[in-house]
């Protein structure tokens, strides 16, 4: 007798990357998703993958995916709308520390914030506005500007060549800057004006109120084992990840005091 | 026959399709550039030594790794491409051909094995150099333009080496190089679209429309052409000199 599978959405969000999408990255997360799902046992994933994250809010309204790994700055903003639980943190291959830093021209007076004050920040995670300016930014920078932009990499060479369009500050992952300063043509252009502090890694969350017969425990054990076989690390290779473990609630909360701060 | 390089880039949450960028015919034609030789995948156990025909079973087996229907043999015949072309690297590593033929089935293995795709980035990068490095006209610039296109299409650092400004600015080149040659013009509209430079990308796919396909691509050309005017369909310009 064949075993009656239950079919769950599982969403995953990676804001404003633009390779975050079903088209590029379904079939691999897809991949992922199956492997999550024979752990687990008596459970399919259809998994969604977007950069948006108000997309991604839409999604979990008409599909009411149980779980999902997102960025902590959708997390913070719609753990409550969305009644999220944070299951896990994911620690990704290459980043010993999620940061991020503001880079601008090295020739850019003043240091720190100050280095900032005025300019349009470029950023993929535009879309996660109160995140940057309350978890990443501390709240430090009044009035920020943003100009949204999925390579990073293009506003970097637009700021160096004066561009008409540049912005005058990147916001980049601190793991994109050690790479980025390290290059020959870029790099001694260009100074690190800002370094947040250690930041959330995304979060495997569940959405309480869709979890239904989903057992979290068995998810949860699935996932932190994925590092034990070699199938598993293969898996976890595909996606880019070292290690989903256990959230690391201080920091999270402190994150989620950053993010309230002003609003509070 | 047609080969084309088929590189899957992986990230987190983001990972880049499947790029088809043309590698040479493997018997006649390229200029000059790639030894003769039977079309056939020569098992690799018996060219040991003899660099020509381990060129040749590279070039050959690529052609199998891209066009075979069976994934396994897909699978198979890249790794023996890439035996091949390390073998004759190690014979003749100051040779484009064994540099080339590597960073190619590389490619394609990252194809059909979905899970070495960033892997395979890390192989293909510095062997595409180094063919760059001897001879970056080589298969009509084929070192400038397979790397521009990987530098173009795969995620940006931590994730991987993507650098789709430096991938123009290679792509730019290769057509610097072989004006007249249609695929480059097809992947430097790729880039100048990816920069925001719609109108360029559309005058760099009309060109692949108006060009006349080399000789030795007369296959390859119709492939290219289909792809510019899909590229100029989606942009809303519309493939005209059909």
């Amino acid at each position: 007798m064949q075993a009656i599978m239950v079919l769950l959405a599982f969403l995953f969000l990676k804001t404003g990357e633009k390779f975050a999408t079903q088209e590029m990255a379904g079939q691999t997360v897809g991949e992922f998703t199956a492997c999550v799902a024979k752990a687990v046992g008596g459970v399919e994933f259809e998994p969604r993958v977007l950069n948006d994250p108000v997309k991604a809010v839409e999604f979990c309204t008409t599909k009411k995916p149980p779980v999902g790994i997102v960025t902590p700055g959708f997390y913070l903003a719609y753990q409550k709308a969305l009644d999220m639980e944070p299951l896990l943190e994911v620690r990704r291959q290459k980043v010993a520390t999620e940061r991020y830093v503001v880079v601008v021209k090295k020739i850019t007076a003043g240091d720190g914030l100050d280095a900032v004050r005025g300019k349009v920040l470029a950023t993929t995670l535009a879309a996660e506005e109160r995140y940057i300016v309350g978890v990443i930014l501390q709240d430090k920078v009044a009035e920020l500007r943003m100009k949204p932009v999925t390579d990073i990499e293009g506003a970097v060479f637009d700021l160096v060549e004066g561009a008409k369009e540049a912005a005058g500050a990147v916001l980049m992952e601190e793991a994109a800057w050690q790479a980025m300063e390290k290059d020959e043509e870029l790099g001694p252009k260009l100074k690190a004006a800002y370094r947040s502090e250690e930041l959330p890694g995304a979060l495997v969350v569940a959405f309480r109120a869709n979890v239904g017969k989903l057992d979290l425990c068995k998810l949860k054990t699935a996932l932190t084992s994925l590092g034990k076989s070699e199938e598993g690390r293969k898996t976890l290779g595909s996606i880019r990840v070292e290690a989903f473990e256990a959230v690391k609630q201080e920091r999270l909360k402190k994150a989620q005091e950053s993010f309230l701060g002003k609003l509070q | 026959m047609r080969l084309a390089l088929c590189l899957l880039v992986l990230a987190l949450c983001g990972c880049k399709s499947i790029s088809t960028v043309r590698a040479p015919e493997a018997s006649a034609g390229n200029r000059g550039y790639i030894v003769g030789g039977p079309r056939v995948a020569a098992p690799v156990a018996v060219l040991t030594n003899d660099f020509d025909a381990l060129v040749t079973a590279a070039q050959s087996l690529a052609s199998v790794a891209e066009n075979d229907s069976q994934s396994d043999r897909r699978r198979d015949a890249a790794k023996r491409g890439i035996v091949a072309a390390r073998r004759a690297r190690e014979l003749k590593p100051d040779r484009v051909e064994g540099h080339y033929w590597y960073a190619i089935n590389v490619g394609f293995l990252a194809d059909v094995d979905r899970s070495y795709g960033l892997d395979a980035v890390a192989e293909m990068e510095p062997a595409l150099k180094r063919a760059g490095e001897i001879d970056e006209r080589y298969d009509y610039a084929g070192p400038l333009r397979v790397l521009g296109v990987l530098l173009l299409r795969a995620p940006q650092p931590p994730v991987s080496i993507g650098s789709p400004r430096k991938g123009l600015r290679l792509l730019q080149r290769a057509v610097e190089r072989f004006p007249d040659y249609p695929e480059n013009y097809l992947y430097l509209g790729e880039a100048l679209r990816e920069a925001g430079r719609a109108d360029e990308a559309k005058a760099a796919w009309q060109k692949v429309l108006a060009l006349p396909a080399p000789a030795d691509r007369q296959f390859e050309a119709v492939q290219w052409r289909k792809q510019a005017r899909n590229f100029l369909d989606s942009s809303g310009a519309g493939g005209s000199s059909r």
